[in-house]
């Protein structure tokens, strides 16, 4: 009877541990949402497949490229401190290990960087960021990279991702092509 | 299979070939377990049942159903796990010694947790971080094993933690990962308790296999960079493997041919026929010795454990009448060393000579016990280590023709010798 007590006890201490991953994910993610200052982050979407979440776009982020003028350590991590460009677009503004105060940044990983070419002192860097996919229904996200495709060719359209931003971590809310979802696109051009 | 038996019992004490006591415990013996057959079937079914039911709702989920709201979705997500958690809860409550609820429930738990992690980063869009899921799928799963009682659950951790070493250490960058070795000393106290309790239980075989495979897949992550010693220890590890498959435990429990004995002698081959080509050895003759005091210590330990076992064998068996492919872990570390200073090509006939005497060993090991299998197996090295040569001598086609020839022979006269052998002894 104690044993099965025990048993019955650890059952329960793992049951709370257990729904407490998803629920403090839920939480956290929901606070970036709501909180979360917004920024535009022009992208290039392609669609691949998670086996456990299911298909999703990949966004490759023009920001994930740049010129800097010290070369930083391969595979490290650092903030970037994001500013935004004229036309609204987020921009890294700086490459920094820590993060000031004030500062709206993200967190991410450098991969790789190099001088930009012999007479150019420059480094061209290259970085991870922590956010490059975005979840679509199994039909719909074939659909929604061959509407990418072809607006693509249409230099007038713009394609970006909305990314709520909070102390260092980053979630995308929308994938936006020309101002609308890129859900509502893909379903106006059925 | 056991009513087939019970008919034949009648038949059996007619023409006197068992007593009518004997022919009673036999009987005794099926009324007392009448269930055991139907027991595993409905194990297996429970637990084939849980994984596709596991396996379905995370591919469900997957499908992303957008119509939903946010929150709609998120409410979803934990449904999965709520199902499992309630199904173990009803299995410890109602039906705690039932193996078939306990595995089926606790497998379907193991897939759920996944499932929910997954659709809240599916709603979110929540990075793919995949070591850190893996990571926390095992740590959530673990304790399954223990209050369930669940050794499915346990072979899907160990396949786990294979998991999530080979794509935290084989992965770019490369991270030295001793989290999985954490992990797996966790399962061992289950593996004691089958050992001690089912050793002839389908579940702990397939624990030596499934450990087995996971201790050499997860070895190299033990090295900070990856370096050429590593052979030492790698070459140890598998003779310890050889000598556990050959311990009393094993061949007590009529399991000669046991996962830790199939994946040394193997996986030793593999290696001395990979050390039989020049390429390997001029590689490590290139590559500076470059290690740290731990992996040397680990080393260093795994090859005296092994010198350890042979000398407990040399006990039983003269070191002479010795299987030679328990020795290969000694000669691959002598040649590591003086591989250096020496010229490749007398290391490749080293080799060659050990592998072709571990074939002469088997063949003549088969002939004196009527085994085909192992005169086979004997045969089987020799055409393998010719079947290398094949393609980095410089011999002519027409001797390399030959010995094919020669050796389809071989295969033919002895194979023959040994049935005729086997039927004189017969006799």
């Amino acid at each position: 009877m104690k044993n099965r007590n025990i048993i019955l006890f650890a059952f329960l201490a793992l049951v709370i541990a257990q729904l407490a991953v998803p629920v403090q994910m839920i939480f956290h993610n929901n606070d970036i949402l709501s909180n979360g200052q917004l920024y535009k982050f022009k992208a290039q979407p392609i669609d691949p497949y998670d086996a456990f979440r299911g298909k999703y776009i990949h966004l490759n982020f023009e920001e994930s490229t740049l010129y800097t003028k010290d070369s930083i350590v391969d595979s490290e991590s650092y903030v970037a401190v994001l500013g935004t460009d004229k036309k609204g677009f987020a921009k890294i503004t700086k490459l920094r290990r820590k993060p000031i105060k004030n500062e709206t940044y993200i967190n991410l990983k450098s991969l790789y960087s190099y001088r930009a070419s012999e007479t150019d002192k420059r480094f061209f860097v290259t970085l991870n960021f922590p956010f490059d996919r975005f979840y679509m229904n199994e039909y719909k996200a074939p659909k929604a990279e061959e509407s990418y495709n072809s607006s693509v060719r249409d230099s007038s359209k713009n394609v970006y991702a909305v990314v709520a931003v909070k102390e260092g971590e980053a979630i995308i809310k929308d994938v936006m092509i020309d101002g609308i979802p890129i859900k509502d696109y893909v379903a106006k051009r059925k | 299979m056991s009513n087939a038996i019970l008919k034949e019992l009648p038949e059996l004490v007619a023409k006197k070939i068992i007593s009518e006591e004997v022919a009673q415990n036999i009987k005794n013996y099926y009324q007392k377990n009448p269930d055991e057959h139907a027991n595993k079937l409905f194990t297996i079914f429970g637990i084939i049942g849980a994984l596709l039911g596991g396996l379905g709702v995370i591919l469900i989920l997957a499908h992303n159903w957008d119509d939903f709201s946010v929150f709609t979705k998120t409410i979803f997500s934990v449904i999965p796990l709520l199902l499992g958690q309630l199904a173990c809860f009803f299995t410890l409550i109602k039906k705690p010694e039932s193996v078939s609820w306990r595995e089926s429930s606790a497998t379907f738990l193991l897939f759920a947790i996944a499932a929910s992690i997954s659709l809240v980063a599916q709603v979110y869009n929540i990075n793919g971080d995949f070591p850190k899921f893996l990571l926390t799928w095992i740590l959530l799963s673990l304790p399954l094993i223990y209050i369930m009682r669940s050794s499915f659950v346990s072979l899907l951790c160990i396949a786990g933690i294979t998991w999530y070493c080979s794509v935290t250490n084989y992965g770019y960058p490369r991270i030295q990962n001793l989290y999985c070795w954490l992990l797996l000393l966790a399962i061992i106290p289950h593996y004691y308790s089958l050992l001690k309790e089912l050793p002839k239980s389908n579940f702990t075989r397939f624990h030596h296999w499934f450990l087995a495979a996971t201790v050499l897949i997860c070895f190299p992550s033990i090295a900070l960079k990856s370096n050429s010693l590593m052979i030492v220890g790698f070459t140890s590890l598998l003779a310890i493997y050889y000598f556990i498959g050959k311990q009393s435990f094993f061949l007590n429990l009529n399991q000669n041919r046991n996962g830790y004995w199939f994946m040394g002698k193997v996986g030793t081959l593999i290696l001395l026929f990979t050390l039989s080509f020049k390429g390997p050895w001029t590689d490590l003759q290139r590559q500076a010795m470059e290690y740290n005091y731990v992996e040397c210590s680990i080393y260093a330990l795994l090859f005296l454990f092994a010198g350890f076992l042979v000398f407990k064998q040399v006990q039983k068996v003269e070191l002479l009448k010795m299987n030679p492919i328990g020795l290969a872990f000694i000669l691959i570390t002598i040649l590591y060393f003086i591989c250096p200073k020496t010229e490749a090509g007398f290391l490749v006939t080293i080799t060659n000579l050990f592998i072709l005497l571990i074939g002469v060993y088997e063949i003549r090991k088969g002939s004196e016990t009527y085994s085909l299998y192992k005169l086979n197996f004997g045969l089987v090295c020799i055409a393998i280590l010719i079947i290398c040569r094949f393609f980095d001598t410089e011999m002519s086609f027409i001797i390399r023709g030959l010995l094919f020839i020669g050796i389809g022979f071989g295969f033919f006269l002895l194979n023959y010798y040994l049935l005729k052998k086997r039927k004189q002894h017969e006799k």
